[in-house]
């Protein structure tokens, strides 16, 4: 008998592997044909803070929507452009959208950009195109240090679900306290994040 | 964060216009309501028109009611019915008469007026900005509406009869007063608001604008009132300097209010920013 | 044929390899049914990249239809570097390069025409054989001096093979050492995912490079952060430790490199047979066999190598020779760099030295990887001798999860052909450095005699995806020779600031649109390299280029009459076991191991039959057969006087990993995440200089000055920058401009004066130079 439980997609990133080598923001530009000036993935370096040489911290994090199962743009958007899929995916209506921002403003993650062409607003949309097809999202395709996985996190047996069980101890949302809930989990560096591990109570 | 003008303009133009139509309401205006209306609808109307920039595709207007939990949705639902009501108010003596029916057109204006007043409040209240996460944003967005509105009620007495109770220019004192406290409990409050985007808002590039809205908003209010006291003879200049004036500080103090409102940090235990460069 | 797999809407699939840089990610790219690149991505079949692919192989679509890109073959009217052209055919232009060439050569000799390259998108051998066939002289004007050819030609000399870059077995490995190479960003193929793997299963990571910014630098279990330059007195103290502490593989040591090989002491050259014996043989190198108290030869088997033979040797003239090992003579060398020594030098505390040491000797199997950071130095043969000894001794060698000789490196000799017999005598150095290793021109030499005439002149320079103005050290000057020539040929993607000036530019396709083999770089494969569209507009292949142009001046050198003949010829030469015609239709195939993979039955192919740590081909060739601990010619200790003027010491040839080299800031969705050149440098020094993040800088040197926007940073040692090279092209849809002149060019800065003597290598990546506030206006 077919399982009928919901799917919930999400996907895991492995901060301790990223190098921060673009692979992924490329892919999703190409991928996704993103205009310039508009970024669904970017990659930011975080450091290196500290003392040369050996009390120096850094770590690379790519960040684009997270796919929250609670998301701050979909409560705030006026005209409903926003809007979530049955599994987990936040994607915007861009024939809806008229362009005010809110969700932008909304937005902890910093993950929504105003395109200055159409007007309108877009954002990282979990490559649903390839989800449908079974394929992994362009950035996880592509990533170098095979890093990211996307999947779905209701699927005890799906490699994200099993990435995830194994390296529970890592495992991190940002800003877990505003109660959005992330799809998109981080795990944490093993080293080179001593101030953010610390700070979240972690070793 | 970036200040995004239009609405600079189209919340202080609600502010200035409904706070007026409001306090004239409550306090009893000398002037017939139907033209304090007009008024109100003449700054609505510039509003509309500066939030129309805003709007990057305003075609799609119409979109905009699908989502009523929404504080936008709410904002445009109310739109309409509060024009309606106002229009009403302001073709009261002109195409009809509604006597004793004035006080319910009028209190229907009124209770929308603060309703929409409170939407928009509302709309900027958000977690992503730790400096808009407090409900001080829908009190100071009322109490600035009650400082322009008291200041306002006291220049259409001016305007009427050029004499103004006491009462009326000791309510608007007292409306600026803790108007300018509430302010500047927030403005203190951003120096702590965490997440790492504490703002000093003493300190450039707040500086300007922040004594901008102390001398537009507090100072000049406060001293063209009370002067008023010492001499009755310039009373209208005075209040309609001190009402022009508390406009000004109003888009002033929006300005500081969206320039010291940052996003949360992703990795606010850093004193560094996310860097982009290689 | 398995390698282009049709698609129902009558587009199609083609398995081919991106060349981007040169480690050649095995790709799918979708065509439409017009023939159009729609998309390229990372193909999963790839043993080596497994899909995975970097983000300017994945910008191929803009790259190859980007309008600026060089269409048809452009002649010079007007004055050089005017910038005029006319457009002509390709008969005319070859009509026309061959007349030049032969009217040059009548007058001035073969050896007026110096044949190059820059990169080379797989040209190595071409160019090669381009020069040679000119019969006098190949002067390789290219920077192979400072890129891969001194760590493949010091490993050819110690081992008969090449084992680092691709020969690292990331994926085996209990420990991975990155020194001087940013592997996981310059060719992720075969280190990002493996290195990622090895990790997760708990191997240890050690990186050596001045910059914490390294991206594999804060997840290393050791950070060395050294200066610049200063890698042979850390590697003499690794070896110091590890010789020392008993951590070298015994058994390898002992017999499978040179180590227990007898020595003159003082002379330092090998005990040979006819030394010790009437009648020996002078090419016999000798050991001490414990076991029958005997000389005997290297080769025999069965023996037991005294590591530490010493004494007085009877010689067979009757005097008396003190005689010592290999070991002992290095173990000299060695002692005197203890940790604590070498601290001093390297500015990298003792225990870190003696820590990072252990960890990689006492690791099961470990590999290094070293690359440019290293190379580009003057003092490259020490180092890179130097950690090809510690791969050795440590037992790394030709060992699962360790360093491992890779098919395509032993090909080059055949495909390149033999050097002219004048090849010594004409090829052009000077006194700055004797190329004693590396048997080609000095390129600033050669640039020298473009300007002076002397030795003797050059009128003329032809190369392919080269820009020398960008490659070189001391670009002033570069230029300046290049307008000396008569003849200059550029075959390039792009306008470069080199094709500017010259007579003749030739449209050169992009990967996609060409056919070629994927070999260099390839680990165990070799792959065909199929087009996915056609070529647009006139481009052509460097290779056929190379070809077509070497056939009408030499047809006995190219008798090739199409690029397929050439790559039948190419893949018997490298042993493939396959023609172009199957390998384009299979797109991969695996190519036989190297002999010395199974070194107890082979040996290594040297003098010795073993991995030498003392070079016998580096003797005879007039160079120490023996590593040193030499200081770079131009630093803070060995030029104290510019050092006074210049203090910081400065870093050029960092990589992007969007970019390559001196291509693409032109593609807007790779310039927009990397806009503008920054010099990046301490903080203290900006709160010194009162200069703020992002404000444009001199940076100066004795030999040029630039400006660059800064970029304080916490991950660098405050007497070291960062200076990126490479930035001349413009975006014009972006608004962001160019930097023409050589404004923001970091080889306006690198100096000429000082070279490596075995490799000719300029010490580009230890510039003396520092950093100047602008003043009001300027």
């Amino acid at each position: 008998m077919e399982s009928t439980s919901q799917k919930h997609y999400g996907m895991v990133i492995d901060l301790d592997k990223c190098t921060g080598c673009q692979a992924c923001a490329v892919a999703c530009k190409m991928e996704n044909d993103v205009d310039l000036g508009v970024f669904w993935e970017r990659v930011y370096r975080m450091g290196p803070i500290g003392q040369f040489p050996d009390q120096l911290e850094m770590f690379y994090f790519p960040n684009q929507c997270m796919h929250c199962e609670n998301p701050s743009c979909i409560t705030v958007c006026p005209t409903k452009a926003t809007y979530q899929t049955d599994d987990g995916i936040v994607l915007v209506d861009a024939n809806l959208c008229f362009g005010c921002q809110y969700c932008i403003w909304a937005c902890p993650y910093e993950a929504r950009t105003l395109n200055p062409n159409t007007k309108t607003v877009e954002k990282c949309i979990l490559c649903v195109h390839r989800l449908e097809q079974g394929e992994q999202p362009m950035c996880a395709y592509t990533c170098t240090t095979g890093c990211r996985v996307a999947g779905d996190m209701n699927d005890p047996d799906s490699e994200i679900s099993r990435i995830l069980a194994a390296n529970a101890d890592r495992v991190f949302r940002v800003h877990p306290e505003f109660g959005n809930q992330p799809s998109v989990v981080y795990l944490l560096p093993r080293k080179g994040a001593e101030t953010l591990c610390k700070s979240i109570g972690r070793s | 964060m970036q200040i995004h003008w239009p609405l600079v303009v189209s919340t202080a133009c609600q502010r200035v216009g409904l706070g007026l139509f409001i306090c004239a309401f409550v306090m009893g205006s000398p002037v017939p309501l139907a033209v304090v209306a007009w008024v109100t609808l003449g700054l609505l109307a510039v509003g509309g028109i500066a939030s129309i920039f805003h709007l990057q595709r305003p075609q799609r207007f119409f979109n905009a009611f699908s989502n009523f939990k929404s504080h936008l949705t709410q904002e445009a639902f109310i739109t309409p019915f509060l024009g309606l009501a106002l229009l009403a108010c302001g073709l009261n003596g002109v195409l009809y008469d509604l006597g004793d029916a004035t006080f319910v057109v009028g209190l229907v204006a009124a209770v929308l007026a603060a309703a929409f007043l409170v939407c928009t409040g509302l709309a900027y209240q958000m977690g992503s900005r730790p400096a808009w996460n407090t409900p001080f944003v829908l009190v100071l967005f009322l109490l600035t509406a009650l400082e322009a509105g008291t200041i306002g009620v006291v220049v259409l007495w001016l305007v009427a009869g050029g004499l103004v109770p006491v009462a009326c220019v000791a309510v608007a004192l007292a409306a600026t007063v803790v108007c300018a406290l509430c302010q500047a409990a927030y403005v203190r409050r951003m120096r702590s608001v965490g997440y790492g985007v504490n703002v000093n808002a003493t300190e450039p590039p707040y500086r300007s604008v922040f004594i901008m809205w102390v001398v537009m908003g507090v100072a000049l209010p406060l001293v063209a009132l009370g002067l008023m006291f010492a001499m009755p003879a310039a009373a209208l200049v005075l209040a309609a300097l001190a009402w022009l004036s508390c406009a000004g500080g109003i888009a002033a103090w929006t300005v500081l209010f969206f320039k010291g409102a940052h996003k949360v940090k992703l990795f606010p235990m850093y004193p560094v920013d996310l860097n982009l460069d290689m | 044929m398995d390698s282009v797999i049709p698609l129902p809407d009558g587009g199609k699939i083609v398995k081919t390899n991106c060349f981007e840089c040169h480690a050649k990610c095995g790709v799918l790219c979708e065509v439409d049914k017009d023939g159009e690149l729609v998309s390229v991505k990372g193909n999963p079949e790839d043993p080596r990249s497994e899909g995975r692919m970097c983000g300017k192989g994945l910008s191929a679509t803009r790259i190859l239809y980007d309008p600026d890109r060089l269409r048809w073959p452009l002649r010079r009217v007007g004055e050089r570097g005017e910038g005029k052209w006319e457009r002509i055919t390709w008969d005319e232009a070859l009509d026309w390069l061959q007349e030049r060439v032969e009217a040059l050569t009548e007058e001035y000799g073969a050896e007026t025409i110096a044949y190059g390259q820059g990169t080379g998108r797989g040209t190595n051998q071409w160019t090669g054989r381009a020069g040679n066939a000119g019969g006098r002289v190949h002067h390789s004007l290219s920077p192979g001096n400072i890129c891969l050819v001194p760590m493949m030609v010091q490993a050819f000399l110690q081992y008969g093979m090449f084992p680092t870059f691709d020969g690292c077995d990331f994926d085996n490995a209990d420990c991975i050492v990155f020194w001087g190479a940013n592997s996981v960003w310059t060719e992720p193929t075969y280190t990002s995912g493996q290195v990622g793997r090895s990790r997760d299963r708990g191997a240890k990571l050690i990186v050596i490079d001045p910059f914490f910014e390294h991206p594999l630098a804060a997840k290393a279990d050791h950070f060395v952060g050294l200066r610049p330059g200063s890698d042979p007195y850390l590697a003499m103290a690794w070896l110091n430790v590890i010789m020392n502490e008993d951590l070298y593989d015994h058994e390898f040591t002992q017999k499978f490199t040179n180590a227990p090989m007898l020595l003159i002491e003082g002379a330092n050259v090998p005990l040979n047979g006819a030394l010790v014996e009437e009648g020996g043989n002078p090419q016999s190198m000798l050991v001490f066999d414990k076991a029958s108290g005997q000389f005997v030869d290297i080769h025999t088997p069965g023996i037991d190598e005294d590591m530490n033979y010493h004494g007085l040797v009877q010689l067979a003239d009757g005097s008396q020779a003190p005689v010592t090992t290999v070991w002992s003579a290095l173990k000299q060398r060695v002692d005197e760099w203890t940790p604590e020594h070498a601290s001093e030098m390297c500015w990298v505390p003792a225990e870190v030295i003696r820590q990072s040491a252990r960890t990689y000797a006492t690791a099961p199997a470990a590999t290094i990887n070293v690359f440019q950071g290293i190379e580009e130095q003057t003092n490259c043969k020490d180092t890179l001798q130097l950690v090809n000894i510690l791969i050795a001794i440590c037992g790394n060698l030709e060992k699962k999860g360790g360093n491992l000789s890779m098919p395509f490196w032993n090909q080059m000799g055949p495909l390149t052909g033999a050097e002219p017999e004048t090849q010594k005598e004409l090829r052009i150095v000077n006194d700055k450095a004797s190329g004693s290793v590396y048997g080609i021109s000095n390129p600033t030499a050669v640039f020298e005699a473009m300007r002076t005439g002397k030795p003797y002149p050059v009128r003329g320079y032809i190369m392919v995806q080269g820009n020398p103005l960008s490659w070189s050290e001391n670009t002033a000057l570069v230029k300046e020779s290049l307008l000396c020539l008569d003849l200059l040929v550029c075959m390039d993607y792009y306008m470069s600031p080199t094709c500017e000036l010259a007579d003749l530019v030739l449209p050169s396709t992009h990967w996609t649109e060409r056919d070629y083999l994927a070999d260099e770089v390839c680990s165990e494969w070799v792959f065909g390299q199929q087009k996915a569209v056609e070529p647009l507009y006139e481009r052509k292949s460097d290779v056929w280029f190379w070809r077509e142009f070497g056939h009408r001046l030499n047809p006995e050198w190219w008798p090739w009459e199409t690029d397929e003949e050439l790559f039948d010829w190419q893949l018997e030469q490298t042993h493939a076991g396959v023609t172009w015609e199957e390998l384009k239709g299979k797109w991969i195939h695996h190519v036989p191991q190297m002999p010395s993979r199974d070194y107890r039955e082979h040996g290594f192919p040297t003098p010795s039959g073993r991995a030498e740590l003392y070079a016998v081909v580096e003797l005879i060739m007039g160079a120490d057969p023996l590593p040193a601990a030499n200081e770079p010619k131009e630093s803070v200790f060995s030029t104290p006087e510019i050092a006074a003027e210049y203090p910081l010491t400065g870093i050029t040839g960092r990589r992007y990993p969007i970019y390559y080299h001196s291509a693409y800031r032109g593609i807007p969705h790779l310039r927009e995440i990397v806009p503008e050149p920054q010099v990046i440098f301490h903080r203290s020094i900006a709160e010194k200089l009162g200069i703020d993040y992002g404000e444009w800088v001199w940076i100066e040197s004795p030999t040029g000055r630039i400006t660059m926007k800064a970029r304080p940073t916490d991950g660098l040692d405050p007497r070291v920058c960062v200076i990126p090279h490479g930035w001349w092209q413009g975006c014009a849809k972006l608004g962001l401009p160019g930097y023409p002149d050589g404004m923001s060019n970091a080889n306006t800065l690198t100096s000429d004066r000082v070279y490596n003597d075995e490799f000719l290598t300029p010490g580009l990546r230890s510039t003396l130079c520092r950093i100047v506030k602008k003043k009001g206006g300027e």
